[in-house]
């Protein structure tokens, strides 16, 4: 005799199928990661560019709440944000957001703090980013970065940073400084050192993959069903 | 209850800690299937395709293997894409990934489609005699006798179970040693399903592929965020492996939830042959699946769209 329980398990299976709702946006801090690129101003070898770009439109959203430009209904109680496309004008147009910006972005070349402005107008911020400029005492050969875009909003947004000659370094919370080489940096090779990386991780799970299929196969042909 | 964007923030610092600890593996197979476990992953799509598909164990496991491989697989290219060749000046992750969506949408629209066809054809050619030859060899140990109407020219369903891949004529192992009078019940309804080791799955595995595909085709942000900041910080290969076992960890639970499918329609399907309802009921399951299937990917596809136009 056929339980009920599972004929409610089919059923539901089928109308479930039909009635689910798909996956939401992704939550925050873990969609598109924001971006940050370190380099020198090839005409002024005291001057630093700093371009930071956000993750998702919406973490511009969330940062126009929180600088007081947007509504605070806009973000709801359980932490979705309702992105309208005219958020990141008003964030990028505010004079909040190039403060805010010159308090979490930081340049030094060695212990003396480079002076930052922010590059205006800000044009299309949530797809092109913005960029400071840090104007050094003196000539920059390194510079120390520190990097806490939205760390305030929530500790766990990270910023993927790059540099010259391949430089990359991932800054979050208890790791917000780094130097950073700009003049006569040597290649870094990452991307070949990945490459490596990658190829040995993916030859040993195929190997592996292979070789239990061979043995389920041989298991098959000599134990009868 | 899990909090599992705690899980996915923890595998982030412990990339960035340096050594390789079983910890983050174990964290990551917990994100991985915490992933799973949140909405629309594809877990009623899998428990509805295997019911409506009256699937086996071994479907399951195709199912949830295929979702982590294609899922690793697409972290993978998505990663590296945006990590070395600036993929996000090309195209933001947000539309990179809505229309992934679309894409995976369309894949479950196709599966249902696909299914909806191989039931109907099915129903209608029911008796259609299909004339392969019968070939092959059995062994001994192989109780024939007792099972019926296995002579040549049975009449095999074309387009329910045996359509696509059933391969009886060219060799196959199905000489080797199977059991023939343990479940091969040509006369009712065409039944391969139980305990017979009769490579009949193949039929299903077109659907489950790509019913897999779409359900890894989109990256999990937290798994992408892994790798891109393991090939930001030289640490690719441990990122990797961390990607990996967030998709064991997915499939793992796809895998359960499948068994279940399984489970029931297989419960569902044995007593069927006892009551009338029921055998109605069974048949009528197999075409609500595939409905479902399809209107599921239909609206994820609208969804997707709807959510393209505000995104671009």
């Amino acid at each position: 005799m056929v339980s009920h329980s599972t004929r409610a398990l089919v059923t539901l299976a089928v109308i479930g199928a039909a009635v689910a709702a798909p996956s939401p946006a992704p939550a925050h801090p873990f969609g598109d990661p924001q971006t940050v690129v370190i380099s020198l101003d090839e005409q002024q070898p005291d001057v630093v560019h700093v371009k930071w770009r956000v993750g998702g439109p919406d973490d511009l959203t969330l940062l126009g709440v929180t600088l007081g430009l947007l509504p605070k209904d806009r973000v709801k109680a359980d932490g979705t944000v309702d992105y309208r496309y005219t958020d990141p004008g008003i964030v990028g147009a505010s004079a909040q957001f190039a403060d805010y910006f010159l308090q979490r972005i930081a340049v030094s070349n060695g212990t003396q703090a480079c002076t930052g402005a922010v590059q205006q107008p800000i044009q299309a911020l949530a797809l092109k980013g913005a960029t400071a400029d840090f104007a050094c005492a003196s000539p920059v050969r390194s510079a120390t970065l520190a990097v806490r875009m939205l760390t305030d909003l929530n500790p766990a947004y990270r910023t993927l940073a790059t540099g010259p000659e391949g430089q990359r370094y991932v800054y979050e919370g208890g790791h917000d400084s780094y130097d950073w080489t700009l003049v006569g940096a040597r290649p870094a090779g990452t991307g070949k050192n990945a490459l490596v990386q990658l190829t040995a991780v993916i030859g040993i799970a195929l190997a592996l993959v292979l070789a239990a299929f061979l043995l389920v196969k041989r298991r098959r042909r000599v134990v009868p069903a | 209850m899990m909090d599992f964007s705690a899980l996915s923030d923890r595998m982030q610092d412990l990339i960035h800690t340096p050594g390789v600890t079983p910890l983050a593996f174990l964290i990551a197979f917990l994100a991985g299937a915490g992933h799973a476990v949140a909405p629309g992953h594809g877990k009623t799509l899998a428990a509805a395709y295997l019911a409506g598909s009256r699937g086996r164990v071994r479907d399951a496991a195709w199912l949830g293997g295929s979702v982590a491989a294609m899922h690793t697989f697409s972290v993978l290219v998505i990663g590296i894409a945006w990590t070395f060749f600036s993929l996000s000046d090309l195209v933001r992750m947000e539309q990179l990934t809505t229309w992934l969506q679309v894409a995976a949408g369309l894949l479950i629209v196709a599966t249902g489609v696909w299914m909806l066809r191989r039931h109907l054809s099915g129903h209608h050619h029911h008796h259609h005699s299909h004339s392969h030859s019968h070939s092959h060899d059995h062994g001994a140990g192989q109780d024939h006798a007792a099972g019926p109407a296995h002579a040549v020219g049975h009449d095999h369903t074309v387009g329910l179970d045996h359509a696509v891949g059933h391969d009886h004529a060219a060799g196959s192992d199905h000489a080797v040693g199977h059991d023939l009078a343990a479940a091969h019940d040509h006369a009712a309804d065409h039944e391969h399903a139980d305990g017979h080791g009769h490579g009949h799955d193949h039929s299903r595995r077109p659907g489950l592929l790509l019913l897999g595909i779409s359900g890894g085709l989109t990256p999990s942000p937290a798994a992408f965020l892994v790798l891109a900041t393991g090939l930001f910080l030289g640490r690719a290969g441990f990122a990797l492996l961390l990607v990996l076992t967030f998709g064991i960890g997915m499939a793992v639970v796809l895998f359960g939830v499948g068994l279940l499918a399984v489970a029931g329609s297989s419960l569902v399907t044995r007593s069927a042959r006892t009551f009338t309802l029921l055998t109605r009921a069974t048949k009528v399951t197999p075409v609500l699946a595939a409905s479902g299937i399809t209107l599921f990917g239909a609206g994820l596809v609208t969804i997707a769209a709807v959510h393209l136009t505000a995104v671009s």
